[in-house]
C-alpha cells in the first residue's frame, strides 16, 4: 500500500500530482475515509479563504492608494471594474477543487470531463492556467492590434520551446486575427500565449505548453466559470483555446488552429494522434496557411500538415 | 498615465486582498499596499515586460511585510507571540460565520511563510512556480509549506489538538523571533 502524505493530498487538491502518483493517491483516497476527509478539508479551505477575503476586491480603492499611482489625477477612485475576480466561483482553483470534492466525486478528476486520470493530471493545470491567463490578457490587452500580419512568428527569446512557433494569421475562415503574444511561466514551465481578436472585439486565447509526453490526445471541451475551453495534445505540445464564444464555435476554431499547423515541433513532422471530436481536421484540407519547421540553423522548410 | 501605471492600478484590488490576508487590520494592510505601490513605481525599471506583474507586486509587498515584522520583532515587546496553534474552543461546524472567524484566527497563527504560501496559491491562484519566485524558495519548499499550512489549519478548525510547529518550522521561523 503506497504511503500518502499530507503533501500528496495537498498537491492532489491543486491538480498538480504527477500522473503516476496521481493514480496511487486517488486509489488511497477512495479507499481511506480519513484521507478523503482531509482532501475535502483542504479543498474547502480554498473556498473559505475566498469567502473571507473576496469582498476586498469589490471595495472602492482608497484615494490614498490611487494617488500613489495617479498623483496628478485626484479622486479617480473607482471600484475594480471590468473583469472581477471577486466572485468565489470565479476563482478557478478553489471552485474547481470544490467541484471535485463535493460534486464531482473524488477520483473522477476535476474540471475536465470524460478524460482518464492521466489526461486529467496533464490537462487540469493547463485548463486552469489558460483561463486565468485569458482573463489576465483581457485585462491587459494591448490597444493596438497587429492584425494584418501574415502571422506572428516567434523566434529567439520569444520562443521558449524547441519548436518553431508561428501562430496562424487567421483562424480558419473566421475573422480572428492575432493581436499579441507573450511568454509566461506555467505549471509545466514555459508557455506561449497568443491573443486573437475579431472585428467585434471578441477575444480568443491560444495557450501552448510543452509536455514531456509526446502523444496525441483528442479534443476535449470544458467550461470554466463561463469561459469555454477546448484543449488537446499534439506531439509534445499541449494546447488550450479559451473564449466566451459558444463551445461549438470554439470547437470550430480549434479545428482551424489544428488544421493550420501553425505550431510545429522542431525538426519533426506532425506527431501523435489526431483530435477526433467535432469537425475532425482533415489532412487533405489544411487551412491554406503554410506551416513552417525551423531548423536549428534557421532554415525554414514548409511541411505538409497531417503528415504522419 | 503610462501603461505600466495602468497595469498596476488593475492589480491594486488583488494587492489589497493579499495584504488583508497577511495583516488582519485593514488600515495596516492598506499601508502595506501603499508602500508596495510606491516601491514598485520607483523600481519599475526592474520589472521585465512579459513576466507576471501581479507576482512581481506580491514579491514587493511580501518583502515589505517581512521587513515590518522584523522591525517589530526587534523592538521592545511586552508579550511573546506563541506560534503554536491552540484549537478553538467551539468546533467549526456550528456555523459558517464562526468557521470563517476561526479560519481567520487560524490563518494569523500560521508561521508567516506558511500563511504567505497558502494565500498566494489558495487565494490568489498563483502556481507553485510563481509562489516559489515570490517567496524566493524552491518549488518543493512551496509544496511542503502549503501542505503544512493546510494541515495545521485543518487541525485547528476541527479542534483535533494543537498543531505545534514542526522542528523544520522552528528553523524557518527563527528569523521571525
Amino acid at each position: 500500500m503506497p504511503h500518502v502524505t499530507d503533501e500528496d493530498i495537498s498537491t492532489y487538491v491543486d491538480g498538480r500530482l504527477e500522473p503516476g502518483r496521481y493514480d496511487e493517491v486517488v486509489r488511497e483516497i477512495e479507499r481511506n475515509p480519513s484521507l478523503r476527509h482531509k482532501a475535502e478539508a483542504f479543498a474547502s479551505q480554498g473556498e473559505a479563504l475566498h469567502e473571507l477575503f473576496d469582498d476586498v476586491l469589490d471595495e472602492p480603492v482608497p484615494d490614498r492608494l490611487m494617488q500613489v499611482v495617479r498623483p496628478t489625477v485626484a479622486n479617480q477612485n473607482k471600484p475594480s471594474g471590468g473583469f472581477s475576480f471577486s466572485q468565489p466561483r470565479q476563482w478557478l482553483a478553489a471552485a474547481a477543487v470544490a467541484g471535485l470534492v463535493f460534486t464531482g466525486g473524488l477520483g473522477s478528476g476535476w474540471m475536465l470531463k470524460d478524460g482518464g486520470n492521466q489526461e486529467n493530471a496533464i490537462f487540469a493545470p493547463l485548463v486552469r492556467e489558460s483561463v486565468l491567463s485569458h482573463q489576465m490578457m483581457e485585462l491587459n490587452r494591448p490597444s493596438g492590434a497587429v492584425a494584418g500580419q501574415a502571422a506572428i512568428t516567434m523566434n529567439g527569446d520569444a520562443n521558449p520551446f524547441q519548436v518553431a512557433l508561428r501562430a496562424p494569421s487567421q483562424a480558419g475562415s473566421s475573422n480572428f486575427q492575432p493581436v499579441s503574444f507573450r511568454n509566461v511561466v506555467g505549471s509545466s514551465g514555459e508557455t506561449v500565449q497568443v491573443l486573437y481578436s475579431d472585428e467585434q472585439g471578441e477575444v480568443v486565447t491560444l495557450y501552448v505548453q510543452e509536455h514531456s509526453k509526446n502523444v496525441g490526445l483528442p479534443f476535449e471541451k470544458s467550461t470554466v466559470d463561463g469561459y469555454n475551453v477546448v484543449y488537446w495534445m499534439d506531439g509534445p505540445l499541449l494546447y488550450s483555446l479559451v473564449s466566451q464564444k459558444d463551445s461549438n464555435s470554439l470547437m470550430g476554431l480549434a479545428n482551424a488552429f489544428y488544421a493550420s499547423k501553425g505550431i510545429q515541433p522542431l525538426g519533426q513532422q506532425q506527431m501523435g494522434g489526431q483530435p477526433v471530436m467535432g469537425q475532425q481536421p482533415s489532412a487533405s484540407q489544411p487551412s491554406g496557411l503554410q506551416p513552417v519547421v525551423t531548423q536549428p540553423a534557421g532554415q525554414v522548410i514548409p511541411t505538409q500538415p497531417g503528415t504522419q | 498615465m503610462s501603461d505600466f501605471s495602468e497595469q498596476i492600478v488593475e492589480q491594486i484590488p488583488h494587492l489589497r486582498r493579499f495584504a488583508r490576508g497577511l495583516v488582519r487590520d485593514s488600515v495596516k494592510a492598506d499601508d502595506l499596499v501603499q508602500d508596495a505601490l510606491a516601491r514598485a513605481l520607483a523600481k519599475s525599471e526592474l520589472f521585465r515586460e512579459g513576466t507576471n506583474l501581479r507576482a512581481w507586486l506580491f514579491t514587493i509587498l511580501r518583502n515589505l511585510y517581512i521587513s515590518e515584522v522584523r522591525r517589530y520583532n526587534a523592538g521592545p515587546k511586552l508579550t511573546v507571540v506563541d506560534e503554536t496553534m491552540t484549537p478553538p474552543s467551539v468546533p467549526a461546524s456550528q456555523g459558517d460565520s464562526l468557521a470563517l472567524r476561526e479560519l481567520e484566527e487560524g490563518l494569523q497563527r500560521l508561521p508567516e511563510e506558511q500563511r504567505t504560501t497558502l494565500l498566494l496559491i489558495g487565494l490568489e491562484g498563483l502556481t507553485y512556480e510563481e509562489a516559489a519566485v515570490v517567496t524566493d524558495v524552491p518549488t518543493g519548499t512551496v509544496r511542503s509549506r502549503l501542505s503544512r499550512a493546510r494541515e495545521s489549519l485543518r487541525r485547528y478548525m476541527t479542534g483535533e489538538g494543537d498543531a505545534a510547529a514542526s522542528p523544520q518550522d522552528g528553523l524557518e521561523d527563527a528569523s521571525r523571533n
